[in-house]
């Protein structure tokens, strides 16, 4: 299963950072909740959520619009679409994130 | 090359001895007589009846009334080669064939095809699962890209902005009845609109970014309501229909290394000298005003063509809960428990009355007269504007939602694609198959 390790000090406040590994493209969020990952991938039309902004709490996707909650990955305009969420652990200064 | 704009999706491409038509929308009111160009196309001395037949191809993006427009499409011969995108289902072909065209190459999406004097066109397909297509021409050395309507996937974005786009036609405005006619609370209405219209114009920014023309015209829109009753749908702070010149303003702002250009109906681009203006010059008036004038001079004609819309007929009721009752019974279970609604029509008129549309009926009704208390979707309508939809004299439910002649409702609120699917196209195997992909 491939896995990534990074450090929590890489990733800023509420600024989607996109990381390539492995072929596989990333999105990871910190939030004053927490940490996630998910594939960087709207499940719209697949344009990559990392380049998108988050306003009000909320990631907005760049392409179309499309928002999702920034913790759980669910679309708020549509409950059908989820971006994928990724397998993320916060130890220390560090976050180690798996995904199939 | 040389390419001539007309309004909305419709581009005269001249290129190496050929000439190309895109989605020739030429009369006003489409959407029973709702939409009009951004500045009204006769006044540029534009009409199907005037405008040069001596085109080699006509490209046909999509269904919709202001890209294939019968009254404009029957001024041309039958027999010119009619290109359009090879769609998962053949309602498109149909709807073209029906018009007359026998002539009609369909393209699989993103096949590259030669139509001599080293001329090619590319057509690719929406990522959505309503038809649309975007048309990639070349010749000349040149590029053309004209996006129509259509929501492109990222990688196909990503492949167009290797190509050295020369000059691209992009879709800016919105083009739908979201937020306008849902029955939010104006202060509701008003910031909904706001964050569509940023979204929309960020959008355009995005797909520019990506794609990398030199040069780009906001295309597709918006459309016009002249309706004197319901102007308030082109303002900036009730309607989505953008104004171009905002669309040029948020590309400099974005500071894209692209060029903005603005182009009104006639006016054309040639790859060797740049922009030619032909349109009238009230066509650059600030564009409230132009929409009052314009409203002035078209009120008469609104009223007389509204007044002339056949009644609808006695047998209203029973057609519409046949139409219904089929078409929900000819769904999969997997299609109807991801549409999961509950429909309330609510028709006015003679003709009118309520019923509930029950997508988590067991069946085999799923149509019955009167609201439920727990309906999750409701459309208002008039009589005589649902009942062509029930005959079958028209075939794209969605019109009705784009005649904006409608007021929705929604609980919860929130966007239930499936049952706009069903709306769109009702086809039970499309639809079984966009839902059962993983």
């Amino acid at each position: 299963m491939p896995c990534l390790e990074i450090k929590l000090d890489d990733i800023p406040l509420e600024i989607p950072v996109r990381l390539k590994h492995d072929g596989a493209a990333i999105v990871v969020i910190q939030t004053r909740n927490g940490v996630s990952a998910f594939h960087d991938r709207c499940p719209h039309a697949q344009w990559p959520v990392s380049d998108g902004e988050i306003v009000d709490g909320i990631l907005v996707c760049p392409g179309h619009g499309w928002q999702f909650n920034m913790n759980t990955g669910q679309c708020l305009n549509s409950p059908t679409y989820q971006l994928k969420p990724l397998s993320v652990v916060v130890y220390n200064d560090s976050i180690h994130i798996e995904w199939e | 090359m040389r390419v001539t704009y007309f309004g909305q999706a419709c581009t005269l491409i001249e290129v190496a001895g050929k000439k190309i038509l895109t989605d020739p929308w030429l009369t006003e009111g489409a959407y029973f007589s709702t939409w009009f160009h951004t500045h009204l196309i006769a006044e540029a001395g534009v009409t199907p009846e005037t405008f040069p037949k001596d085109i080699d191809y006509l490209f046909l993006s999509h269904e919709h009334q202001d890209h294939v427009d019968p009254a404009t499409l029957r001024h041309f011969s039958p027999q010119i080669p009619v290109l359009i995108c090879k769609f998962v289902t053949a309602k498109f072909r149909r709807h073209v064939e029906g018009l007359g065209f026998h002539n009609i190459r369909e393209i699989p999406t993103g096949q590259r095809v030669e139509l001599g004097n080293e001329v090619a066109v590319t057509i690719l397909s929406s990522a959505e699962y309503t038809n649309d297509a975007a048309l990639l021409v070349e010749g000349d050395g040149c590029r053309l890209l004209n996006e129509t309507d259509c929501k492109l996937s990222y990688p196909d974005l990503e492949r167009l902005g290797q190509q050295d786009i020369d000059i691209g036609f992009y879709m800016f405005s919105g083009a739908n009845w979201y937020p306008m006619m849902y029955d939010y609370p104006d202060e509701v209405k008003r910031a909904l609109v706001s964050r569509r219209r940023r979204s929309l114009l960020r959008s355009l920014v995005q797909r520019v970014k990506v794609t990398n023309p030199r040069v780009v015209v906001p295309a597709a829109g918006p459309c016009t309501i002249l309706d004197p009753d319901r102007l308030w749908l082109n303002s900036e702070d009730r309607g989505i229909f953008i104004d171009p010149e905002e669309a040029v303003a948020a590309l400099k702002a974005a500071q894209v290394p692209v060029e903005p250009l603005y182009m009104a109906a006639t006016d054309a681009w040639d790859s060797r000298s740049g922009l030619e203006r032909w349109a009238p010059a009230a066509f650059r008036m600030p564009r409230q005003d132009y929409i009052h004038a314009a409203s002035e001079r078209m009120a008469a004609q609104i009223r007389l063509r509204r007044a002339a819309e056949p009644p609808a007929g006695s047998d209203l009721p029973q057609r519409l809960m046949a139409y219904f009752n089929t078409l929900v019974a000819a769904q999969t279970p997997l299609v109807r428990r991801r549409i999961h609604a509950k429909l309330a029509l609510v028709v006015t008129g003679r003709q009118g009355g309520s019923w509930t549309v029950d997508f988590t009926s067991t069946g085999p009704e799923y149509i019955y007269e009167g609201l439920v208390s727990d309906w999750t979707y409701r459309i208002e309508v008039e009589d005589k504007l649902l009942y062509p939809f029930l005959t079958g004299q028209m075939h794209f439910f969605e019109d009705l939602l784009l005649s904006l002649r409608i007021r929705l409702a929604r609980r919860p609120d929130e966007y239930n694609e499936a049952l706009y699917h069903f709306l769109y196209d009702p086809d039970p195997e499309r639809l079984h198959n966009w839902y059962a992909m993983p």
